[in-house]
C-alpha cells in the first residue's frame, strides 16, 4: 500500500496535471510561513530582547554614523563595534535573557541616555547607551568578563578627537619633558621648550599628530581585546589597560628620542623610515602587555571565566 | 541572594568604567574662541553647518589695461551666498609686488558704493560697527605689499554682492620683454616657532603671520577667474606668450593687442604670466609728466647702455643657499636641483664656491668655500643631488650663517638665494642682507608657480643685485645663463641722477643700485615750475664713463593713464619707506606711510578701504564667519603645510594590523599547545 502511494505520488509528479498555480503558492507560503517560524521560535528571546535594546539606540548609532562621515573624527570606533559584534555573535545562541535587574539597569539607562540628550554633550549621551547595551550584555552573557566588552564599546564611541582635545597637550608636554633628558644622556643639549624639542636653534615639534593618542588607542583596543579572549575579571581588565597604556607611553617616548636624530639634525632619511621605526616601537610595547596578559590569565584561573573556545575550524586548520 | 550580589558586582565594574569615561566630557560642548584661530597656513576642513555656504566667492574677473609703461588693473570678486544663513565672508588673495591700489567699489544689487580711505584701526571699528548694524560693508587691507584681506560683512541669503578693487603699477621690460604678472595664489607661509621670541615684536606687527585656509593638493579653487588684458603701445606688438596659462591673443603684429583667460577654476592655483615684445625688441623710454593742481608728477624711463663683456674678469666666490624645506618637495627642488647644477657646473676655475642648503637647519658642503675645479664640482653635485624637501623654511639662521662665512680677500663675493619664498620674515631677512652683506651682491631665485616675489625682489633690492624668477625646470638653464652674463658683466655701475634746470624734489629711488639686466632706470618724483631742463643719468659701464639726458622740455603730453603717476609715486614712496626702516608703532616713518596713504588713497600697511552700504539688512549682524579657502599652489605639495619637523605616529591601520597580528599570533601558539597536549 506504502508503495502504491510513494509510486502515485511520484506520477503526480511528474506526469499529471499540474495543482492550480494559486494553490500551489498558496502552500508553498505557508510551508515557507511555517519555516519561518519555527527559525524564529529557536532565536533565543534575548537577542529579540538585544536588538530591541540596539533599535532603541538609535538617535546614537545615528549621532556616531554622522560624526564617523563628517571627518570630524577618526573611524576607528568601527573596529572596536566590529569586534564586539563578532565576539558576540560567534556565540549568539547562548546569549540568555538577562536577570531583572540587569534588564532593568539597562533599560533605565536607556531612558536616561534619551532623556540627557539635549542638555548634555552627544558623545555623553552615547556613552550612557554603549552603559546600557554593556549592562545587557554582561546579563546575558554571565559566563563572559563583562569590563573587557563594556571597554571594547567605550572604544566604539567616536572619542579621538575628544582625546586628542583633552589629553594631546598634556601627553605632548610630557613626551618632550621626558624625551628631552633622554637626549641630554646621550650628549645632545636638547632643551624641552613646551611641547617641543629645541637643539641648537632648531626645533622639533612634538604636535597633535606625535602625542601618541592613535597608539594609545589600539593598546587600549589590544589590552580589552586580549582581556576578553582570557576572560580576565573586572579588576584584571583594567589593570591590563592600564600596564598598555603605560607601555604604549613609554614606547611613544623612546619614539619620539629616536626621531629627533632625522628631524632635529636634517639625517634625510627615507620616509618610510619614520613608519618603521613607529611601528618597532609599537610592537616592543605590545610584548611587555602581551606577556601581561597571558601571565594573569595563567595564575588565577580559578577567578576567571569559562576560556573562551577557539574555531573548531581553526583547530582543524592547526592540525 | 548571592547570585544577586554577584551580577551586582559584576556589573559595577563596567558601569564605573563607563562614568569614569564620562567624565572628562562635561565641558565638551565650550565652543573655541574665535582667537584660537591658528596664525598660520592650514588645511580647509570641507563641509560646514547646514544653511552655510562655506564657499562665497563664486568668481574672480581681471580686467587690465596696458598702456605704455604703465597697468591699470580691475579685480571683480563676485560673492554670492547660497546658504540660509548671513555671512561675513574673509578671503586672503594675493597682488603684484609693484600694485599701487587707489580704488574700492562695493555693488549690492542695484546700489554702488565707493569705498574710502581710513587708518587701519579706524576702518576695522566701523567695520564692526556696520556688522552689528546689518549693514553690508567690505573691508580690504594689506597684510603685506603683495597680500590682501578682503571681508565682507552681512552677505544675505540669496545676496549677489561684487567687490571691485582698482590698482595701477609700472611694467618694466626686462632685456626687452614685457613681463605683465598677476598672481593669483598665496602660497602658504612658514611661521618659524621662534621668531617672535627671537624678534621680540608683537603679532600685530605688519609681518604677522598670515592665516589662510588651504585646500588639499589636487583640489582645485572653489571659484572661477578669468583675464582680459588690453596691450597699447607706440610699436607694433612682435609677440605675446604665457609660460603659465593657455591664452588667446589677437592683434600680434599690430600696435594694439588683447589677451583673454577664459573662466576656469583651474587657473587660479600659479600666477597668471605674460610676457610680449615689441618689435625689434625695443623698450618704451622716454618721460610722462602728470601737472596736477597741488602737485605735479614726472616718470622717467631711460634706456640703458648695451651691455658689454669686460675683458678683465675678477675671480668669485659664490655662496648658493638653497631653500630644500617642506614647501619645495617634488618639482620645486627638482628644479632648483637642476639650476644649482647648472650655476656650478659653469663656475671658471679660478672662481671658489659653497653650498649651503637648509630648512629646518643649516648645513654645508664645505667649512669654506672650496675650488671650482672638476673634482670639486663632481662632489657639489653630488652633495645637491642628495637634498630632501622636508622641514621648515628657517630662512633667516641660514642667511645669518651664509653671510658671517669668511670671505678670501680680493676676491668678488656673490650670494646665490634659491627659494619659493614662502616664510613670514620678510622685512627682517631685508634687514639682515642690507646690514651683514658688506661689498658683495646678493641674487635671490624664486622657484615654482606661485613664488613670494615680495621676498624675492626685496632680498635682490636689498642685496643689490637682481630678482630671477623661475617657474619650471625648462626655465632653469635660461635664468642660469642671465645670471652668469649679469654677474661677468654689469650694464652699469655707480649711477647717478641730476636735474639742472628742472626743479625735481621727493624723487624715488634716493639712490639708483647698479643696473645688472638690461632694462631702463625707472626714476619717479615731483616737481615745481616750468617743465624746463634736463634729467642727467651717469654711470660707469664696461665700455666706460656713460652719460644720458632727458629733455624735459620734450616731454610727452600727458594722456589718460598719467593720472595714475600720483598713485604710483606714493606707491614707490611707501615702498621705500618700508624697505629701509624697521616699522615700530612710536616710528616717525609708521606716520610718514599713514600720511602719504590717507593723503594719496593708497592701501597700505596702515590703510584700509572700507564701504558701507546705507540700507539695514541683518538687524544685530548675526550670522556664520566663513574664511574662503585657496588651492595649494601648482606644483607644491602637502609638506609645505607641515613645515616644522616632528615625530608622527605611524598609520592607525599598521598600528592595528600589528596588534591583530599579535592576538593571531598568541591563539595560534595557544591553539597549538592545546592540541598537543591532547
Amino acid at each position: 500500500m506504502a508503495e502504491a502511494v510513494i509510486t502515485l505520488h511520484a506520477r503526480i509528479g511528474k506526469t499529471s496535471p499540474r495543482l492550480p498555480h494559486g494553490i500551489a503558492a498558496a502552500n508553498d507560503e505557508r510551508a515557507n510561513g511555517r519555516k519561518l517560524r519555527d527559525r524564529l521560535a529557536r532565536v533565543p528571546h534575548a537577542v529579540v530582547l538585544l536588538l530591541a535594546l540596539a533599535l532603541a539606540l538609535w538617535p546614537h548609532w545615528t549621532w556616531m554614523a554622522q560624526r564617523l562621515t563628517d571627518g570630524s573624527d577618526e573611524p576607528w570606533g568601527v573596529l572596536a563595534l566590529v569586534t564586539t559584534l563578532a565576539l558576540i555573535g560567534r556565540e549568539w545562541r547562548k546569549l540568555a535573557v538577562p536577570p531583572r535587574a540587569a534588564l532593568l539597569a539597562s533599560a533605565a539607562l536607556v531612558l536616561l541616555a534619551a532623556g540627557v540628550r539635549p542638555w548634555v554633550p552627544p558623545l555623553a549621551a552615547a556613552t550612557i547607551a554603549m552603559s546600557a547595551l554593556a549592562l545587557f550584555l554582561a546579563g546575558a552573557r554571565r559566563d563572559r568578563p563583562a569590563t573587557a566588552l563594556a571597554s571594547l564599546l567605550l572604544l566604539a564611541l567616536p572619542v579621538i578627537a575628544s582625546l586628542q582635545f583633552y589629553f594631546g597637550y598634556p601627553l605632548r608636554l610630557v613626551t618632550a619633558a621626558l624625551a628631552a633628558p633622554m637626549l641630554q644622556l646621550l650628549g645632545f643639549g636638547v632643551q624641552a621648550t613646551g611641547a617641543a624639542l629645541a637643539y641648537e636653534g632648531r626645533i622639533v615639534l612634538v604636535d597633535p599628530p606625535c602625542a601618541g593618542i592613535g597608539m594609545l588607542w589600539v593598546g587600549a583596543y589590544t589590552a580589552a581585546l586580549l582581556s576578553y579572549l582570557n576572560s580576565a575579571p573586572a579588576g584584571r581588565t583594567l589593570l591590563n589597560g592600564a600596564v598598555a597604556a603605560a607601555c604604549v607611553f613609554a614606547a611613544n617616548v623612546a619614539r619620539n628620542v629616536v626621531l629627533f636624530f632625522p628631524e632635529g639634525l636634517d639625517l634625510g632619511w627615507p620616509a618610510w623610515t619614520h613608519a618603521a621605526i613607529g611601528l618597532a616601537a609599537f610592537g616592543i610595547a605590545l610584548l611587555p602587555v602581551v606577556l601581561f596578559v597571558q601571565r594573569s590569565a595563567r595564575a588565577k584561573p580559578g577567578r576567571r571565566s569559562a576560556p573562551i573556545e577557539w574555531p573548531q575550524r581553526y583547530h582543524r586548520r592547526v592540525v | 541572594m548571592s547570585a544577586g550580589t554577584s551580577l551586582l558586582r559584576r556589573l559595577v565594574a563596567p558601569f564605573a568604567t563607563c562614568v569614569a569615561f564620562l567624565l572628562p566630557l562635561s565641558s565638551q560642548s565650550a565652543q573655541p574662541a574665535d582667537d584660537d584661530r591658528t596664525l598660520s597656513p592650514y588645511f580647509a576642513v570641507t563641509g560646514a553647518p547646514p544653511g552655510v555656504d562655506a564657499l562665497p566667492l563664486k568668481a574672480t574677473q581681471v580686467d587690465a589695461s596696458v598702456t605704455g609703461v604703465i597697468a591699470d588693473v580691475t579685480v571683480r570678486q563676485r560673492y554670492r551666498n547660497e546658504g540660509t544663513t548671513p555671512l561675513e565672508a574673509r578671503y586672503v588673495f594675493p597682488a603684484s609686488t609693484r600694485a599701487a591700489v587707489s580704488g574700492l567699489r562695493l555693488r549690492v544689487g542695484e546700489r554702488v558704493v565707493d569705498a574710502e580711505i581710513r587708518e587701519k584701526q579706524r576702518a576695522r571699528a566701523e567695520f564692526a560697527q556696520a556688522k552689528r548694524e546689518g549693514k553690508s560693508a567690505a573691508l580690504l587691507e594689506q597684510h603685506r605689499p603683495n597680500v590682501f584681506q578682503m571681508a565682507i560683512a552681512n552677505v544675505m541669503p540669496g545676496d549677489e554682492i561684487a567687490v571691485e578693487l582698482h590698482y595701477s603699477e609700472i611694467i618694466v621690460p626686462t632685456d626687452g620683454a614685457y613681463r605683465f604678472v598677476y598672481p593669483t595664489v598665496v602660497g602658504p607661509r612658514y611661521v618659524s616657532p621662534s621668531t617672535p621670541a627671537e624678534e621680540g615684536k608683537p603679532a600685530a606687527t605688519p609681518s604677522s603671520p598670515i592665516a589662510q585656509p588651504i585646500l588639499r593638493k589636487g583640489e582645485p579653487a572653489p571659484h572661477s577667474f578669468e583675464l582680459d588684458l588690453r596691450l597699447a603701445a607706440p610699436l607694433p606688438i612682435q609677440s605675446v606668450q604665457s609660460p603659465s596659462h593657455a591664452i588667446a591673443v589677437d592683434g600680434v603684429g599690430a600696435d594694439r593687442a588683447t589677451v583673454r583667460l577664459a573662466p576656469d577654476r583651474a587657473h587660479a592655483d600659479r600666477d597668471v604670466v605674460i610676457e610680449y615684445r615689441l618689435t625689434g625688441s625695443a623698450i618704451e623710454a622716454g618721460l610722462l609728466l602728470q601737472p596736477g593742481r597741488d602737485e605735479n608728477f614726472f616718470l622717467a624711463l631711460v634706456e640703458p647702455p648695451a651691455r658689454v663683456t669686460g675683458s678683465d674678469i675678477l675671480p668669485r666666490d659664490y655662496v648658493f643657499v638653497v631653500d630644500i624645506s617642506g614647501s619645495m618637495h617634488g618639482f620645486p627642488l627638482a628644479t632648483a636641483k637642476k639650476l644649482l647644477r647648472n650655476l656650478v657646473s659653469g663656475l671658471r676655475p679660478t672662481d671658489t664656491f659653497n653650498v649651503i642648503p637648509f630648512a629646518g637647519g643649516v648645513s654645508m658642503l664645505a667649512p669654506r668655500s672650496i675650488p671650482a675645479n672638476g673634482e670639486n664640482i663632481t662632489r657639489a653635485l653630488r652633495f645637491i643631488d642628495g637634498q630632501n624637501g622636508a622641514g621648515g623654511t628657517e630662512l633667516l639662521p641660514a642667511l645669518r650663517f651664509a653671510l658671517a662665512m669668511p670671505a678670501e680677500p680680493g676676491r668678488a663675493r656673490t650670494f646665490v638665494v634659491v627659494t619659493d619664498g614662502y616664510v613670514a620674515v620678510e622685512k627682517e631677512a631685508f634687514e639682515l642682507v642690507r646690514a651683514n652683506l658688506d661689498r658683495a651682491n646678493l641674487f635671490a631665485f624664486g622657484i615654482g608657480t606661485a613664488v613670494n616675489r615680495m621676498l624675492i625682489e626685496g632680498l635682490a633690492r636689498a642685496g643689490k643685485g637682481e630678482p630671477f624668477f623661475v617657474l619650471g625646470a625648462e626655465q632653469a638653464d635660461t635664468e642660469a645663463q642671465r645670471l652668469r652674463t649679469m654677474v661677468e658683466a654689469p650694464v652699469l655701475t655707480r649711477v647717478r641722477v641730476s636735474f639742472p634746470g628742472f626743479d625735481a624734489y621727493d624723487v624715488d629711488p634716493p639712490q639708483i643700485p647698479d643696473l645688472f639686466a638690461q632694462r631702463p632706470l625707472v626714476v619717479i618724483g615731483k616737481y615745481r615750475g616750468a617743465q624746463t631742463g634736463a634729467i642727467v643719468i651717469e654711470g660707469l659701464s664696461a665700455g666706460g664713463a656713460w652719460v644720458r639726458t632727458v629733455d624735459v622740455a620734450q616731454a610727452r603730453p600727458a594722456s589718460g593713464s598719467n593720472t595714475a603717476l600720483r598713485t604710483l609715486w606714493a606707491r614707490s614712496r611707501v615702498a621705500s619707506l618700508a624697505d629701509n626702516q624697521r616699522l615700530q608703532p612710536d616710528d616717525p616713518t609708521r606716520a610718514e606711510i599713514l600720511r602719504l596713504g590717507l593723503a594719496y588713497g593708497l592701501l597700505t600697511d596702515f590703510t584700509s578701504f572700507i564701504a558701507v552700504d546705507k540700507v539695514v539688512r541683518n538687524p544685530g549682524g548675526h550670522g556664520a564667519n566663513v574664511d574662503h579657502p585657496q588651492p595649494l599652489p601648482a606644483g607644491v605639495e602637502e609638506t609645505a603645510l607641515a613645515a616644522v619637523p616632528s615625530t608622527p605616529e605611524p598609520q592607525f591601520y599598521a598600528l592595528v594590523t600589528l596588534a591583530l597580528f599579535a592576538v593571531w599570533w598568541i591563539y595560534r601558539r595557544r591553539s597549538l599547545r592545546e592540541v598537543i597536549r591532547g
